[in-house]
């Protein structure tokens, strides 16, 4: 077995090697593989004109949307109205006023969830579950299926937001294992419908996949201890590889978690085993999961203290100074360890 | 699905890399341009859209250039900008720290005089400010510091700023500074303490073209020239690598000093600040006088910008061809907005204080200091837009509203017709846009 100052020294050369990859953003990452197959089920589904109004009511919400991540709240508000306008018009079939309608609520739980309103944007996550489940069984739409683990991983969100990280955990895992194709796992009873995610493509639960447990390790940040396992205990059998009969189907996330688990349990070794290759394979598609890894290995580096941990703990701050598009739980991290 | 009435287009223009007859189409109500073929633009003008591939008005349904035939776009635009008007989170706040100004520039309507803002009026401006951002949360405070000639009070600047970021500072809102001068006190020295103490990070300069056309009409009170000091101050600031700001120089133009522009941009150029500077030509208005008598008709104007803005693109410029959309067409419609002049009156308009024609006390006036804003005075300019939903000026049938705000609420009710001049040059603007891009 090799020495924990050898295995940091291994580790710290690998962040060298990893971080010259490039990230890679896939269609697939960016919500475009989506949209498209959206859109291709839409153009053999409606005719041209409620197409064209479905085009042009997502592009008024998804400015909506902007405005609403900028805090322009009555902004969004008022996109949102507009596209009501729209879906209530005459002209309009069921299934077109449905299929804007889920996108909808999609938003508007987001501006409420912004206006604090977390009873009002569960509300308006479960009506755009419903409508999915309505377009998917009656309508034929199976890649609006995704568009509900979307929304679940919204109320994850929500939980998370509300201080229940438990309960957010464990919809993580439930996610997940949905994902891995096990529908059983399907967290939300009311809105079982009768589909299977494995029609899916691939590269998209793994998109999606991703996103997910991203999210898990923002709720997770720095923790580590009883808090933290308490967290994350739903999550185990994916560590464990015992959540599904897929469940390393996407092999390096699942090298991420049991890394994490690692590193919550301080087991330092296992940590330093698990991030190496992780690490040294570089970003690729999952770019956060890869810059929380780094962060965890500055963290250890900080409680080490030694010589060793101190010089790595000086290369990764240098780096991580220069990362844009950082989401402020993680940003927090590293301007605490700086504060210290 | 219709055409929305708010689009532009360029005429139609050769692209000779595909042979092919295009044209630029501007749809102003979310100001992205976009190429199309010539025989796409007619079939969308004649209004046959099944004979266009599904991906091209799919696209344009996006763009929001085809709408539904039941859309209201008047309604929905004036929508749109009083929620931006409402969701405004940046608390912008005008300060003319005196009255005075050295300058004697004919086309000036303020009337100066030597008064500086008093003590008492400072402190009452930091608690009205602390009011302001107690009754809802912002995100940025703005401090635009204006005249007369504000650097004329860089005393009261320097005695306000320390006062107004410990505000920004207690409430965790963000500062901007921005000073509109002209330049004749901008040392180097002056332009460091507004960048490191008074947290300036915008100047404005106003330079009316080379000395010949400048020194024409931008004297001192006492008749001397200052286009060489304000020159030399601005080409000082704009190649200084110590002090970080934004450097926009504007240009005043009238019939009698338009022909030094193309001058002015080459003297810029050859002093290779192209690129560390932002340049713009303004045509005089109206300043409650007739000044706006000496000005080149909009069409005249319109030609002469186009031809300013090739000459700067030749020259390394990066003039802003396309307007963006506006939906807050000036701080008139900000509710929390106002200019504080060097008396302690309050206004929505940076046009109106110190103007003798707008009389004792002024009509503009929304209020003082000392007895607060006087209730539904503010409405006079800042009902702006619902005097265009009510057709009462001619911005209800123009298609370039949503990038224009209809430009000057002021000005309108002077039954001065203020259209900006996108307005009539936007179709060889988007040809310009076009051929920068090929440039690029």
């Amino acid at each position: 077995m090799k020495s924990c100052e050898s295995l940091f020294l291994t580790a710290l050369e690998s962040f060298h090697q990893g971080k010259q990859q490039e990230p890679v953003l896939s269609a697939a990452a960016s919500g475009l593989g989506f949209d498209l197959l959206l859109d291709s089920e839409i153009s053999s589904r409606l005719p041209i004109e409620e197409q064209l109004r479905a085009r042009f009511a997502a592009g008024i919400r998804s400015r909506g949307l902007l405005a609403a991540r900028s805090g322009r709240l009555i902004e969004a508000q008022q996109a949102l109205k507009e596209t009501k306008r729209i879906r209530q018009s005459n002209g309009l079939s069921a299934e077109a006023k449905l299929m804007i309608e889920t996108f909808d609520e999609a938003v508007g739980a987001y501006v409420e969830y912004r206006q604090s309103d977390y009873s009002q944007a569960r509300s308006r996550v479960y009506r755009a579950m419903a409508i999915d489940g309505e377009l998917i069984t009656n309508y034929g739409y199976d890649i609006l299926d995704l568009h509900r683990v979307q929304l679940g991983h919204n109320l994850m969100r929500i939980d998370a937001h509300c201080g229940n990280m438990v309960e957010a955990a464990e919809m993580c895992a439930s996610l997940l294992a949905y994902l891995e194709g096990d529908v059983e796992h399907w967290p939300l009873a009311e809105f079982l419908i009768q589909t299977n995610p494995s029609r899916l493509p691939p590269e998209l639960l793994k998109a999606m996949f991703i996103q997910i447990v991203g999210e898990l390790a923002l709720m997770l940040g720095g923790r580590k201890g009883d808090e933290a396992c308490r967290m994350f205990a739903a999550i185990l059998p994916h560590v464990e590889n015992r959540a599904t009969a897929n469940c390393r189907q996407f092999l390096r996330v699942h090298r991420w978690l049991e890394a994490k688990w690692a590193y919550i349990n301080g087991e330092v070794i296992p940590f330093l085993e698990h991030i190496i290759e992780l690490l040294r394979d570089g970003p690729g598609e999952m770019l956060l999961l890869w810059r929380v890894a780094a962060v965890d290995l500055r963290s250890l580096c900080y409680e080490v203290g030694s010589n060793r941990g101190a010089r790595a703990l000086r290369e990764i701050d240098h780096e991580c100074q220069a990362w844009s598009h950082v989401p402020p739980q993680l940003r927090r991290r590293l301007s605490f360890a700086e504060a210290v | 699905m219709k055409l929305s009435r708010y689009h532009a287009v360029s005429p139609s223009f050769l692209d000779e890399r595909t042979g092919v007859f295009r044209r630029v189409v501007f749809p102003t109500r979310t100001a992205e341009a976009r190429i199309v073929d010539e025989v796409v633009w007619l079939v969308l003008e004649a209004g046959e859209f099944d004979q266009l591939p599904r991906e091209i008005l799919l696209e344009l349904a996006g763009l929001e250039l085809l709408v539904p035939d039941d859309e209201d776009e008047l309604t929905t635009l004036l929508q749109r900008n009083d929620a931006a008007a409402m969701d405004d989170d940046n608390l912008y706040l005008v300060i003319q720290p005196t009255a005075w100004c050295q300058l004697g520039c004919g086309y000036c309507g303020q009337e100066h005089t030597p008064k500086l803002m008093s003590e008492d009026d400072q402190l009452l401006v930091v608690e009205r400010a602390r009011k302001k951002l107690s009754a809802k949360p912002y995100k940025t405070l703005e401090l635009s510091w204006f005249g007369a000639e504000p650097l004329a009070g860089l005393k009261v600047m320097r005695s306000l700023t320390p006062e107004l970021l410990k505000l920004a500072e207690e409430f965790g809102v963000a500062y901007l500074g921005k000073v509109v001068t002209n330049g004749l006190t901008l040392s180097a020295q002056v332009a460091t303490q507004l960048v490191r103490e008074l947290c300036i990070n915008s100047i404005e300069v106003t330079i009316d073209g080379t000395a010949k056309y400048h020194d024409a009409r931008r004297y001192t009170k006492a008749g001397e020239s200052t286009f060489e000091r304000i020159y030399l101050n601005v080409i000082d600031l704009a190649r200084r690598s110590d002090v970080n700001v934004n450097l926009t120089i504007r240009c005043n133009v009238d019939r009698r000093n338009y022909e030094g522009v193309s001058p002015l941009i080459k003297m810029l150029a050859d002093a290779g600040i192209q690129d560390r500077i932002s340049f713009y030509v303004a045509p005089i208005h109206s300043w409650g006088n007739d000044a706006h008598q000496e000005s080149l008709s909009n069409e005249e104007f319109a030609t002469w910008e186009i031809r300013w803005f090739a000459e700067m693109i030749e020259l390394g410029f990066k003039p802003a061809l396309l307007p963006k959309r506006r939906p807050i067409v000036c701080f008139a419609v900000s509710p929390n907005a106002e200019l504080v002049d060097a008396n302690g009156d309050l206004f929505n308009c940076t046009e109106v204080s110190y103007v003798p024609k707008y009389g004792r006390p002024n009509i503009y006036s929304i209020g003082s200091l000392k007895t607060g804003e006087t209730p539904g005075k503010r409405a006079k300019l800042g009902d702006f837009n619902q005097r265009i939903a009510r057709g009462e000026y001619q911005c209800h049938t123009c298609k370039m509203l949503p990038v224009c705000g209809g430009r000057c609420p002021k000005l309108w009710q002077e039954g001065i017709v203020p259209c900006p001049t996108p307005k009539f040059n936007i179709e060889n603007r988007l040809l310009l846009k076009y051929a920068e891009s090929r440039l690029s």
